[in-house]
């Protein structure tokens, strides 16, 4: 080694005992060979994403999805939420590690003093972040847009929970052992409204939505989102709705009024 | 020119066999904390729906963030041809494989169902970056380990630079995609970046080369082995070169954030009134581990003085390396005690915890778990060692340059076969 | 050499004397399984040869794909084979002596089923109601991908 250049630490590190020249296009070469093979795998799953399904979804003929009216849900009112932990079975006591698979949400705009409250639960994304970043494919989403954890695949990473923008996934840290039959639930694994797909599939409404009506509030609405002559396809084509982070991309099937 | 002689330790002193019962122990406290967990459920720790992941993650992170960086020596010899660091790259690749198994470690174990982790292989989701980290991580323990194997093997060592590519390739690769575990969160306001991974990768080589600077300097100072001065200078001008680098990193995701305005309040919130995290940021991350090392690794010390080389060296890696843990700690658990932002410009209130900055108070059953990462890494480096010739007799300088200096033929054909690689 | 030699020596000591004393205790009797009343979806044969795949193959099928309809639930097998309380109050499938962990004890397999899983039936009726899927009464349809593979199969058995 030469003296003069122990004095330059960077290029010394880099370069070594070659002729600059050489060096830089190893760089060069090895700096494409890193960039090529980070970017491959992402490549990779879009372009296969892209080659099967042509870059969009088949429109699926059912979708479910809910309409909550903000300017009907009533302050103070949790019927919903109630008639959710009754069927589901889940704790009526709100602590830091008890699931909440619906909850009532309070907004207040801090400069006009408008206020609101309505329920939030999973919304059943089109292209939900719990259903990218679960490694087992345990966080899935049905053909009919319900998203569900498949509890035999769940290894309790959390990720999902992770990732939700909504909050709308918990994690069983206790032993539970009142589960009701139709909706198994265990420590260890995460868990999120599920719609009450055994409901659904009985073709009745979830439990949360069954609750609302008879509340006398009609702040929830059920229904096939593709079918354009259901109650909830005509009710979103008539009144101004959106989605909790929109900007997000993942088209929640749970519309909003009056927020 | 001279061969460097490598030798297993001897491993017969009280000192030794107390380290290694230490470790295993601490290890098996760990195993003994998975299992209550597994029983209790995550209850008994302070992680919650709120603090998802807590004090196993960041050490996980930390840990297979340094693993990656602790491979960097063993490239800079084989890659780039610096032959300073050749008689390094053994212990180099030995400490990576050993940190990246005390990550894993602890990551596993954390799992609600850590019995069902077959889950993971048997149904891989390639849209999720966690199924893409676990080839990634396996990948890197086989091409160490065959990396170790070329080296170790005289009649491969002529290929042990093809190995050492492919290795620093999968590195970077690795690095980016534990950064991307929270790159791609765009929920959350902290994580949504693309910075973080090129600014763990940056991390990594801090982190990995302080690692293994404590390692070794201190490693034969216990086996009464020599450090040369040379090697420690250098040690100490590139450790400080990668820390400037991870603070230019931090300073570019602050600023662009800062710069965004719906990113403002989580920048605030570290920055300035985030109570513990604004601590921990500015006094550990950026004091701790940026000013200090900087300082200790950039003062002027004369060239042969080796007492005051190893000592500034080593207060300055462990400076880096008590940052790294405060930075992940920022990173990972200040990240989530920050509500997410659902309604952007409103003030929200649930039963659930929104709008509410989230506590998280570490408790025994994670906090052991979390050690215990750290103690299995310990003890496959010291068993390691002990069974295999890891560590060079001596690293004097005239070891390290009558190795080094080799006739301008030799010099030349190495350019040759690096450029042909 | 000669310590690893004893402490091998030491080990096959003991193991041997475990089997020796593992003899002697005579086989483990047969477990009196609960009978439930009526008539299994499948043989008694079949369905001890078979139920775990049963469950198994249909769990992934009810979850992702909505086979519903199946008659291989879960929830059909606690809601027949649960003994009750004198006071009538269910007992769970798997408690000591239950069916579930009777058998499952005998053959000292650990099952996980029911930390997810109810193990007492409960009345949907009481909850809303949910329709018929979850009776045991509901009309039973075996996939035609799982006829093949577990009627007729049975090596030996179940007709």
């Amino acid at each position: 080694m030469n003296d003069e250049r122990r004095g330059q630490p960077l290029i010394d590190a880099v370069a070594g005992d070659e002729a600059p020249d050489s060096a830089r296009r190893r760089l060069l070469k090895m700096a494409g060979a890193a960039v090529a093979l980070t970017l491959a795998p992402g490549v990779t799953v879009l372009a296969r994403d892209l080659v099967l399904k042509g870059g969009r979804k088949a429109r699926s003929p059912v979708r479910y999805g809910l309409l909550i009216d903000a300017n009907a849900c009533k302050t103070g009112c949790d019927a919903c939420v109630r008639a959710c932990q009754d069927y589901n079975g889940l704790s009526h006591d709100p602590g830091p590690d008890n699931a909440q698979w619906i909850r009532k949400v309070t907004i207040t705009d801090p400069g006009t003093g408008f206020t609101r409250s309505f329920p939030v639960m999973c919304q059943h994304c089109e292209d939900g972040a719990c259903v990218d970043v679960c490694p087992t494919g345990a966080s899935f989403r049905r053909p009919d847009g319900i998203v569900l954890v498949d509890k035999h695949r769940c290894i309790g990473c959390r990720y999902c929970l992770m990732a939700c923008p909504y909050k709308a996934r918990s994690f069983v840290g206790r032993v539970v052992t009142d589960q009701r039959p139709w909706a198994p639930r265990g420590k260890g694994t995460a868990e999120g409204c599920t719609m009450c797909v055994e409901r659904v599939m009985a073709g009745k409404q979830p439990a949360c939505v069954a609750a609302c009506q008879k509340a006398g509030h009609k702040a929830m609405m059920f229904g096939n989102l593709h079918d354009p002559k259901s109650a909830i396809a005509v009710r979103l084509s008539k009144v101004a709705t959106t989605t909790i982070r929109a900007d997000l991309g993942m088209g929640p099937g749970v519309h909003y009024r009056g927020i | 020119m001279t061969k460097v002689a490598y030798r297993e330790i001897a491993g017969q002193s009280a000192g030794y066999w107390a380290a290694v019962v230490a470790c295993a122990l601490m290890a098996a406290v760990g195993v003994g904390s998975a299992f209550y967990m597994r029983a209790e459920g995550h209850h008994v720790t302070g992680m919650n729906n709120q603090i998802v992941w807590g004090m196993p993650h960041v050490f996980a992170v930390f840990l297979i963030v340094a693993a990656s960086g602790a491979l960097n020596v063993a490239s800079i010899a084989s890659v780039f041809g610096r032959s300073l660091y050749k008689p390094l790259a053994r212990l180099s690749g030995l400490l990576a494989i050993a940190l990246l198994i005390g990550g894993l470690w602890n990551l596993v174990l954390d799992l609600g169902r850590p019995g069902h982790i077959l889950a993971a292989v048997l149904y891989p989701n390639f849209r999720s970056i966690f199924a893409w980290n676990i080839y990634l991580y396996t990948g890197f323990l086989v091409i160490v380990g065959f990396y170790l194997w070329f080296m170790m093997e005289r009649r491969l060592n002529p290929h042990t630079h093809k190995v050492g590519v492919l290795a620093f390739l999968w590195r970077l690769v690795l690095t980016t995609g534990t950064g991307s575990i929270f790159g791609f969160l765009a929920a959350r306001s902290a994580y949504d970046s693309a910075v973080l991974a090129p600014l763990f990768i940056l991390t990594s080589f801090a982190l990995g080369l302080a690692i293994f600077a404590l390692v070794l300097v201190a490693g034969f100072e216990t086996l009464g082995r020599p450090v040369g001065a040379r090697l420690l200078a250098r040690l100490r001008q590139l450790l400080a070169v990668f820390v400037a680098a991870v603070l230019y990193f931090v300073a570019v995701y602050h600023l662009t954030n800062i710069y965004m305005a719906g990113h403002r309040g989580i920048e605030s919130f570290v920055l300035l009134n985030g109570g513990i995290y604004t601590g921990l940021f500015w006094l550990g991350q950026v004091g701790i581990g940026g000013a200090v090392p900087l300082v200790l690794l950039l003062r002027r010390v004369p060239r042969d003085d080796t007492t005051r080389l190893r000592r500034s060296l080593l207060a300055g890696a462990a400076a880096v390396v008590a940052g790294g843990l405060c930075q992940f700690y920022v990173l990972i658990i200040g990240g989530q005690a920050y509500p997410l932002k659902m309604f952007p410009g409103m003030v929200v209130r649930s039963s659930f915890y929104d709008g509410v900055v989230h506590s998280y108070i570490p408790r025994w059953p994670e906090t052991v778990l979390a050690l215990s990462g750290v103690a299995v890494a310990a003890l496959i480096v010291l068993i390691g060692v002990r069974l295999l010739p890891f560590l060079p007799e001596g690293l004097a300088d005239e070891v390290v340059s009558a190795h080094g200096a080799r006739p301008p033929a030799a010099e030349a054909e190495t350019a040759k076969t690096a450029v042909g690689a | 050499m000669h310590a690893r030699a004893g402490v091998l020596a030491v080990l096959l000591v003991v193991l041997a004397l475990g089997a020796v004393w593992a003899t002697h205790q005579g086989p483990v009797p047969m477990p009196v399984i609960p009978r439930a009343p009526g008539h299994c979806v499948l043989p008694t044969a079949s369905m001890r040869r078979t139920h775990m795949m049963l469950l198994r193959a249909v769990r992934e099928e009810i979850v992702r794909h909505d086979a519903r309809d199946t008659r291989f639930r879960i929830t059909h097998c606690v809601a027949c084979h649960v003994e009750h309380t004198a006071s009538g109050q269910p007992i769970p499938v798997n408690a000591p002596g239950q069916f579930c962990a009777t058998c499952h004890t005998y053959v000292g397999v650990h099952i996980d089923c029911f930390a997810c899983h109810a193990a007492v039936p409960r009345n949907p009726m009481k909850f809303g109601g949910i329709g018929g899927s979850n009776s045991v009464q509901a009309a039973f349809r075996i996939p035609q991908a799982l006829r093949g593979r577990f009627l007729s199969g049975g090596a030996g058995g179940g007709r």
